[in-house]
């Protein structure tokens, strides 16, 4: 169970309990773990997921090898980072002189290494697109005491994207009830507090009234809704730097223009364009609504 | 694939469009129960933890930028942080970064990078530098910034990848130049940006036909001999934003070298253009000084040096009047002020060239004087210079043929020392950076050689000849007085007294004025010089080849620079600052 005070990934510690999560819930046991360090056992799967080596899996599933699982090894500081990797090297060497190796062997002899799990490192990187992918779709429902009903809701979590030459993007969760098309904003953070358990889909849309379509269209019209409470000032003034670059772009063409031979006059008009179009492509204010998760979840009456 | 949500719901007030990627949500549910998988005991867990994660990566206000989170191994400095906020915020991703060499204008477009795809606004992204660059570009990228991005090696690359270091000479050939134009781009990052000053070349063609959305242009140069490079770089970014190249002169031209109000160009140009520098304690740099050795020639050297300004001048007046190339005899100039060698070498171009037999005695006799040189007075003056330098020092001449005699002439004795220039590979110019730090005393490099490199475990500079462009000097000192940099840097530029050359050094410093008076300040690189100010480069070459002596050569320059104190004293008269801002 994701414990519910997890706000952000910016600390180290925030990060750690993000991925002792993580692992937890895709199977991946924490086979040693020490201050802001921990070792993960990664099954095949999550492996796949978490590292770049497609060939090497062509290799061991062509051939039929038996090979153990990856370990990871997470520090979430530098002193862990320090901490561990002398550690590691310490005993792995310890370990391989114990075999008696001979001298290339010893040439050749790594010990293992942590690596520093911070934002936007390779790792965290690639245990997001993971999620991305594995966390879209939840079917859940709160446990059902005798006698109480659930109610289907649908959960649509989007961002919306206000895009000129800049771009501010901001979470909108809306939960829409099946039975009676209600919609309810920050519709996640109500569910915080209660406990989960997975549900059979068919089961939760019996009571349903409100088909799915039309429950993912009201719950676009309420994220634009949403969408429509930042003012707009924003797209005013991306407007009038368009229109000023653009006045610039042409009085600087037409003048290039009105000098020059009808041969070259031809290309920097189309050089014209082209820029207009730019400018049009760059700067023009636009709002983008993606969906990213979808829910049916089940809430006691 | 969308769902109608109706025309209303398509737009939202003061009718922004809207945009839905709703497609796999559609699909999803289309497909109903009978398509979705087996709930799990994970998956509630899955879907919380995605949110975190997906909110985590959200593009927030521009109050902040999201790249410093993502850094990895070192902290920008506080003037780079500064320049990336701005150029995000303030110039919104379209600038001229015009830091001093060694400030880091590779961190700070960095930054800005990858703030522009952290926020999801950059994918598709050039940066074309030199060929020798490449790498280390590519590198930096990686390592600090971890942006993914590959140095590209074939046609393919363009495309195939994402993020593309090339060079700018490959990039404008075919079968490049079409791909790379027929891409939209959505981000482009142009290095030695001082190499797109003139719109007629290829160069600058190509830049300004490369589709894009944001452009960063890094020169620490951007104004080199005419303000209208300004205007030329601008151009690029932002079409007639100075006005066209008429109005540009009309509004800020008295002269291609002075500007009728410096400050207004200033703040016209303070919109698209960030430069720090090292005087604004942005970074501490350690002092550097700067001392000019003069020197004498020997009676030998002086009869070379005056027979050939003779002939310098005697082929100036027939070429006049024949409307023929000034540019051999204004290299044959330069040249000669650097070594007797450097000088041969157009010598024996020109007596193969000419069709007159008189030319090519009078050739052949310049030839004769210059092999019965026994003793070089600016060689000898280096070796005794390294005698008393303790340490490490570069030695930068212009020439190839100065390059070559004087790394024989050092090897003979016994000093170890190493060259470098332009036409080395990648490999080599490490190679012989790595000797020159770990092995010899000295490394002898030639202009084109120095772009780029970093040297900051040296901190002595000799140069042998002086360019005649002062930018180019900044950058030479830049190799050395850098951020890395901890210890004070010694320069000295070698001048023969009573030539053009001892003239040179008040030149340089009349330009890095004019440099200065529109881009800002730059360090003090030529010592502690006479403040007079010269005249335009043109003029002082045309007294040097009509001057009937030194001393009448003198005169005219000191006119000629009186001339420009005067014009420039009128404009500061007039009035700026009510004059208003951008054209």
């Amino acid at each position: 169970m994701v414990e519910q005070r997890y706000l952000g990934l910016e600390t180290p510690e925030e990060r750690l309990q993000f991925c002792d999560a993580y692992f937890r819930a895709v199977g991946a046991p924490c086979v040693f773990q020490s201050d802001f360090y921990r070792e993960y056992e990664l099954p095949r799967d999550v492996d796949k997921e978490l590292t770049d080596r497609p060939y090497y899996w062509l290799w061991v599933e062509q051939t039929g090898q038996q090979v153990p699982n990856t370990i990871l090894r997470l520090a979430f500081n530098e002193t862990a980072l320090e901490r561990e990797n002398k550690r590691l090297r310490d005993e792995a060497w310890q370990k391989f002189e114990a075999s008696h190796p001979s001298e290339i062997e010893r040439m050749f002899f790594r010990p293992p290494t942590a690596e520093w799990l911070t934002l936007g490192s390779f790792r965290l990187q690639k245990i997001l697109e993971s999620l991305d992918s594995r966390g879209r779709w939840v079917c859940a429902a709160e446990p059902v005491t005798e006698g109480a009903q659930l109610i289907p809701w649908l959960v649509v979590n989007g961002i919306i994207s206000y895009r000129c030459d800049l771009v501010e993007q901001r979470w909108v969760s809306i939960g829409v009830c099946l039975v009676t098309g209600q919609t309810v904003v920050r519709f996640t953070q109500l569910l915080e507090a209660r406990t989960m358990k997975p549900a059979d889909p068919h089961a939760l849309l019996r009571r349903a009234r409100v088909p799915l379509m039309e429950a993912l269209r009201l719950a676009q019209q309420r994220l634009l809704a949403c969408a429509a409470d930042k003012p707009g000032a924003w797209a005013d003034q991306a407007r009038a730097r368009l229109q000023a670059e653009m006045r610039h772009v042409r009085l600087y063409y037409d003048s290039l223009i009105r000098d020059t031979d009808e041969q070259d006059a031809v290309v920097f008009a189309a050089e014209r364009d082209r820029k207009l179009a730019e400018l049009e492509r760059t700067i023009s204010p636009r709002i983008e609504g993606d969906i990213v998760q979808l829910g049916l979840i089940g809430l006691v009456q | 694939m969308s769902i109608d949500l109706g025309a209303d719901l398509q737009t939202i007030s003061a009718s922004v469009p809207v945009v839905w990627n709703d497609d796999w949500a559609i699909r999803w549910l289309q497909a109903g129960p009978d398509g979705w998988p087996a709930p799990t005991d994970a998956d509630w867990d899955l879907f919380r933890l995605c949110e975190i994660g997906r909110r985590a990566r959200l593009a927030g206000s521009i109050d902040k930028l999201m790249a410093l989170e993502h850094l990895q191994g070192f902290t920008p400095l506080p003037h780079q942080v500064r320049t990336a906020e701005r150029v995000v915020r303030e110039l919104r991703g379209r600038a001229i970064l015009a830091d001093e060499v060694g400030l880091g204008k590779t961190i700070e477009a960095g930054l800005i990078l990858k703030e522009y795809m952290l926020r999801g606004l950059a994918r598709k992204v050039l940066i074309l530098v030199p060929a020798s660059l490449v790498l280390q570009w590519t590198r930096e990228l990686n390592e600090k910034f971890r942006i993914g991005c590959v140095a590209q090696r074939n046609e393919w690359t363009w495309t195939q990848h994402d993020v593309v270091v090339a060079s700018l000479d490959t990039a404008k050939r075919e079968p490049h130049r079409s791909i790379v134009l027929a891409t939209d781009w959505d981000f482009v990052i142009v290095d030695e940006a001082h190499k797109l000053k003139n719109p007629k070349t290829k160069n600058w063609q190509f830049v300004n036909a490369i589709p894009n959305k944001f452009m960063l242009l890094l020169t620490a140069t951007p104004m080199q001999n005419d303000l209208r490079e300004l205007h030329t770089l601008v151009t690029l970014l932002r079409p007639g934003h100075l006005g066209s190249g008429r109005e540009f002169a009309e509004t800020h031209m008295v002269t291609s070298r002075e500007a009728k109000d410096a400050e207004k160009l200033r703040a016209s140009v303070s919109t698209l253009m960030i430069r720090n520098r090292r005087m604004d304690g942005g970074a501490t740099l350690p002092p550097r000084h700067v001392q000019v050795v003069g020197l004498d020639l020997s009676p030998e050297e002086r009869a070379l040096y005056e027979a050939v300004q003779h002939f310098l001048r005697e082929e100036y007046e027939l070429r006049k009047a024949a409307h023929g190339s000034m540019l051999p005899l204004i290299t044959l100039q330069r040249e000669i002020c650097s070594s007797p060698y450097a000088a041969m070498v157009t010598l024996e171009k020109m007596h193969k060239r000419t069709k007159r037999e008189e030319t090519r005695a009078r050739i052949e006799a310049l030839l004769d004087l210059a092999s019965k040189i026994q003793r070089y007075t600016k060689v000898e003056a280096v070796l005794r210079m390294l005698r008393d330098i303790p340490d490490k020092c570069i030695v930068f001449t212009e020439y190839r043929a100065t390059q070559d005699f004087l790394l024989y002439m050092l090897k003979r004795s016994g000093i170890s020392a190493v060259p470098f220039r332009g036409g080395f590979g990648r490999g080599k110019k490490d190679w012989m950076k790595d000797l020159f730090q770990r092995r010899v005393q000295v490394l002898v490099a030639t202009e084109s050689g120095g772009e780029g490199i970093n040297l900051q475990f040296c901190r002595y500079m000799i140069n042998f000849d002086l360019p005649w462009n002062p930018m180019r000097l900044e950058q030479r000192i830049g190799r050395i007085h850098r951020l890395g940099q901890e210890r004070e840097v010694y320069v000295y530029h070698l001048a023969i007294r009573n030539t053009i050359e001892s003239h040179i050094v008040q030149l340089l410093e009349e330009k890095i004025r004019m440099f200065e008076a529109v881009i800002g300040e730059l360090d003090h690189i030529l010592g502690d010089g006479g403040a007079l100010l010269r005249e335009l480069e043109a003029d002082i070459l045309e007294a040097a080849m009509t001057a009937e002596n030194d001393t009448d050569l003198r005169q005219r320059l000191d006119a000629a620079g009186q001339r420009f104190m005067d014009r420039l004293t009128q404009s500061n008269r007039r009035p700026s600052r009510s004059q208003g801002g951008p054209a």
